[in-house]
């Protein structure tokens, strides 16, 4: 995860989609939008399924058209262009190689369209296979590789191809996940050291944080938020984003104060109160406050009353998971996921009562 | 152990036997035409008293026989030829590319199969008698071609639903144009199922008799031959042809295999 | 700063749409064309021409009068000769089909789910058979059957009969058996087919939750592989019943079926007219059992 987003928009825009739709007969799959994607970054399409995130991936490859908006790649348009004339390439999330084909048949598949000449096809098609650590496995059958085997020798069809930008769609979701977490580390290699521009969708919000130097999260055809893993986690913009990324937590309140730049939450069950955000918030209005799990900490109630950002609940649920310890925390009928670090930490057994404190400026409010 | 668990182990068994005993009543008549083939009597009953090649002698010998056995390829080639190119035309459209009306344009492309080859026969006897067609291997194929069209498409039908459209789209990605992508993938791809429906057309045709009692003229196809043949009189030589129908049957089935099963799943 | 956001900014663009509705729907009728052609002339014409036939009548010698009537079906309908052979082919066209349901359905399970690595090995075998010469196959049943066939024969050395059964051949069973044999292999072929699509883990689960071995299989297999056993009983009941070869090599006096007499009325030039609604009264009873079983389908399915 290389930096934020400031360095990237040097770069010159590698993907540009302006106002870019994608109406069906029966549904809008994408409703328009604008993306910009910098030459070398690795951008991560995250979201469930159906909101529109493979359909995007489609048009930018130009298997699907936009009903309305242009594609650029570097600067030119392309949206007119069929898929097969456009500088991108896709891996898809099935296997899609050529069952009648070698391996090395299959990656030299682009090369030798373009009448490369027998030697350097040769080379491009093993450049890629070391690239994606198979380089004996040229003259394999594609029907006996493994599911790992096969999207790596996929991922070396696209890159032989010599793509300036890389669409990966989901290519990972059907493979066990000690694979998965094997292939993540070595595309992330290689997006290093070849310093091509990856376009990668996944509903998977742990691959998406982990991968991308930026993250668009989209829902329903519509973006939700932009931005690199850290600030998405730190500072979601809407609650399905909360949500999405796997914060638990996340309440309806209403303001009952807002002076001295601070904010009065009510209706949580916990005394908020909340540094004011930057959005002009006032008395009345609802408001949506997320606390994310691993921000609370979690102590034995103890006899003394709780203080300013305290209060005492009882432990409903108790998981553990190796180094985290997930409670289900019940404060004034509702019930607060809580992530602690295991360590050598005590472990509450349910019905305990503990105290749950927290930092007032780790608290988010969005607008309700 | 109580009564009802071992019935249950032995219904297992039960079951190989089954199996067992149906396919040697599958076989028997074909087991018994072997058989009777190489016997050197010229009478059809056990037991077999001898064993002699003469059947097969007398049936290479024959021109009848051996002119039936060219009309029977020739009609199986040439009905193999026409139904290949139309059905597959029909085929590939109707999977491919689908469209109101599909089904019932399938429906109407299988119904021939769901008439007996007695009407097929007499309709098309009717019609060549009305449009004063003199009859010949000509109509014979014609019959042939309606026949055999079903059973082609439905068998291709069913591969072709197998073939993912996602290879024509990563070929499409990949750079290739639409020429480009039918000759280096889509074709590959089709043509064993195209080839192992053929054959199933030419095993059809081959082994015909009820539309072509109808349709025939001077010529016989081989079926026919046998057909006349028994009427007449016990004729030994009967399951000597028969015999070489099952080996030239065997034959095509093995050679079809390497098409049948999947090369490419 | 390139962040996206989901509200429009921009007037928005003309949708752009691909010209692709008119040209595809050439090519899809060109590429039909042939087909189409071919059908209609092979099969539809014919089939038409043999209707209209049905309504004429017979001048004796092949020739016809012009002017439409119903005699001919009503002959077809009311005199006795056909009835008997009528009767005769829904008789062994109903047990016949049934009888190859019932045996082909074990072995299309047994090869479906008891065989890995030697279905192939038994599915090209079955079609062997199927591919081995429908006449040779009547007249292998002749040597069977026959008072020196194999059954007299082995059935008289073991002891248990006194002199050959004339029963056997030349009778209705032998129709009923020869005809369910020639249906046999067809049958499994369809019902492997529809067992194809049946998920092996379904009968376990059945075997789980209670079902004994027999009924485990049925409770599942059945409904769900119906589409199979109606388009088995449908095809076996039209081949079997219109079937006009096999009473005429094996059936005798008593084992003729309505195939025989439709087929002589257009090959000993008779009566055409009379042949050509025996055929359609035929076709029109294929309609119902079809839609007998259609109906039947449905009901079993839910």
């Amino acid at each position: 995860m290389t930096g934020t987003g400031a360095e990237a928009t040097q770069r010159p825009a590698a993907v540009t989609l302006d106002s870019v739709s994608k109406r069906f007969a029966t549904q809008t799959a994408v409703h328009p939008l604008d993306l910009t994607v910098s030459e070398s970054e690795f951008v991560a399409l995250l979201g469930p399924s159906g909101c529109g995130k493979t359909t995007l991936l489609r048009i930018i490859a130009g298997l699907d058209s936009p009903s309305s908006g242009t594609v650029s790649i570097f600067g030119t348009d392309m949206t007119d262009r069929p898929a097969n004339k456009r500088p991108v390439n896709l891996v898809f999330q099935r296997v899609t190689l050529f069952p009648h084909l070698t391996v090395a048949e299959n990656v030299g598949f682009g090369p030798r369209l373009r009448r490369l000449g027998q030697q350097q096809a040769a080379d491009k098609v093993r450049a890629a296979l070391e690239l994606v650590r198979l380089p004996e496995f040229g003259d394999r059958r594609v029907t006996q590789l493994s599911g790992g085997q096969a999207q790596r020798v996929a991922l070396a069809r696209a890159i032989a191809n010599d793509p300036k930008v890389l669409l990966l769609d989901e290519p990972l979701s059907a493979l066990d996940l000690e694979i998965r977490r094997q292939l993540q580390a070595e595309l992330k290699d290689i997006h290093r050291r070849l310093g091509l521009t990856f376009v990668y969708v996944t509903h998977d919000q742990e691959e998406a944080m982990s991968m991308a130097d930026r993250v668009v999260v989209m829902n329903d055809g519509r973006i939700e938020q932009v931005g690199s893993p850290v600030q998405i986690y730190r500072q979601p913009r809407s609650p399905f984003v909360a949500r999405f990324l796997g914060m638990s937590n996340v309440v309806e309140a209403t303001v009952t104060s807002a002076a001295d730049g601070h904010l009065d939450l009510d209706g949580t069950g916990l005394p908020l109160r909340v540094p004011a955000p930057p959005q002009a918030l006032a008395a009345g209005q609802r408001v949506i406050a997320v606390i994310r799990p691993d921000c609370f900490e979690i102590t034995r109630a103890a006899d003394d009353p709780p203080s300013a950002a305290e209060v005492t609940g009882t432990v409903a649920d108790v998981r553990f998971i190796g180094s985290l310890v997930q409670y289900l925390v019940t404060v004034a009928g509702r019930k607060w996921q809580v992530s602690a670090r295991a360590g050598s930490a005590e472990i509450f057994p349910e019905g305990t009562s503990v105290c749950l404190s927290w930092r007032p400026d780790e608290v988010i409010v969005m607008n309700g | 152990m109580n009564p009802l668990t071992r019935l249950r182990r032995r219904g297992f068994g039960l079951l190989h036997i089954y199996v067992g005993l149906l396919l040697v009543f599958l076989f028997l008549p074909l087991v018994v035409l072997i058989v009777f083939s190489f016997s050197s009597s010229g009478q059809l009953r056990f037991p077999i008293t001898g064993l002699s090649l003469r059947w097969y002698r007398e049936v290479f010998a024959n021109s009848t026989v051996t002119d039936g056995i060219v009309a029977s390829l020739t009609v199986a080639a040439v009905t193999g030829a026409v139904v290949t190119v139309i059905g597959t035309m029909a085929a590939m459209v109707v999977n491919r590319y689908p469209f109101r009306g599909a089904s019932v344009v399938s429906g109407v492309i299988l119904a021939p199969a769901a008439l007996p080859g007695l009407v097929i026969g007499i309709a098309l006897l009717n019609f060549f008698g009305d449009l004063h067609v003199t009859l010949s291997l000509l109509t014979v194929t014609v019959g042939h071609i309606i026949y055999t069209l079903p059973y082609f498409y439905l068998v291709l039908s069913a591969r072709l639903r197998k073939f993912d459209p996602m290879l024509e789209e990563a070929a499409t990605d990949l750079g290739a144009g639409p020429v480009q992508r039918f000759r280096k993938v889509t074709a590959p791809l089709i043509a064993p199922a195209i080839i192992a429906s053929a054959f199933v057309v030419l095993a059809l045709s081959w082994d015909e008799f009820q539309i072509t009692f109808f349709t025939i003229g001077d010529q016989s196809t081989l079926p026919l031959v046998i057909w006349s043949r028994a009427r007449l009189s016990i004729d030994p030589s009967v399951n000597a042809i028969g015999t070489l129908m099952v080996a030239g049957s065997l034959l095509v089935v093995i050679f079809t295999r390497r098409f049948i099963t999947e090369s490419y799943s | 700063m390139g962040i996206g956001q989901s509200v429009l900014t921009k007037p928005r663009r003309p949708a752009r749409r691909r010209m692709r509705g008119a040209g595809a729907r050439r090519g899809i009728l060109l590429l039909l064309l042939p087909l189409g052609v071919a059908l209609s002339l092979g099969f539809v014409l014919p089939l038409v021409l043999l209707f209209v036939k049905s309504f004429q009548t017979s001048l004796g010698y092949g020739q016809v009068s012009g002017h439409l009537t119903f005699s001919a079906y009503v002959t077809a309908v009311t005199s006795p000769l056909y009835r008997t052979v009528a009767l005769n082919a829904l008789e062994i066209g109903g047990i016949g089909t049934v009888l190859t349901l019932l045996l082909s359905f074990p072995l299309a399970y047994f090869i479906r789910f008891r065989l890995r690595r030697a279905q192939h090995t038994i599915l090209l075998l079955i079609m062997i058979s199927l591919f081995a010469g429908y006449i040779v196959k009547i007249y292998a049943w002749t040597t069977i059957l026959g008072t020196y066939g194999l059954i007299n024969t082995a059935l008289a050395q073991i002891g248990l009969i006194d002199h050959p059964l004339s029963v056997l051949l030349f009778s209705k069973i032998a129709v009923l058996i020869v005809v369910t044999y020639l249906s046999i292999p067809v049958s499994t072929l369809i019902l492997v087919g529809a067992m194809q699509n049946v998920d092996r883990g379904l009968i376990e689960n059945a075997r789980d939750l209670g079902a004994g071995g027999i009924r485990a299989v049925t409770s599942v297999l059945v409904p769900l592989s119906s589409t199979g056993i109606v388009a088995s009983l449908a095809y076996g009941f039209v081949v079997i019943s219109g079937d006009y070869i096999t009473p005429q090599l094996v059936g005798g006096t008593t084992g003729q079926m309505i195939g025989v007499p439709i087929s002589d009325q257009f090959l000993n030039i008779g009566d055409q007219p009379l042949g050509s609604a025996l055929s359609f009264l035929m076709l029109a009873v294929f309609a119902l059992v079809y839609f007998g079983l259609t109906r039947l389908e449905r009901f079993k399915g839910v």
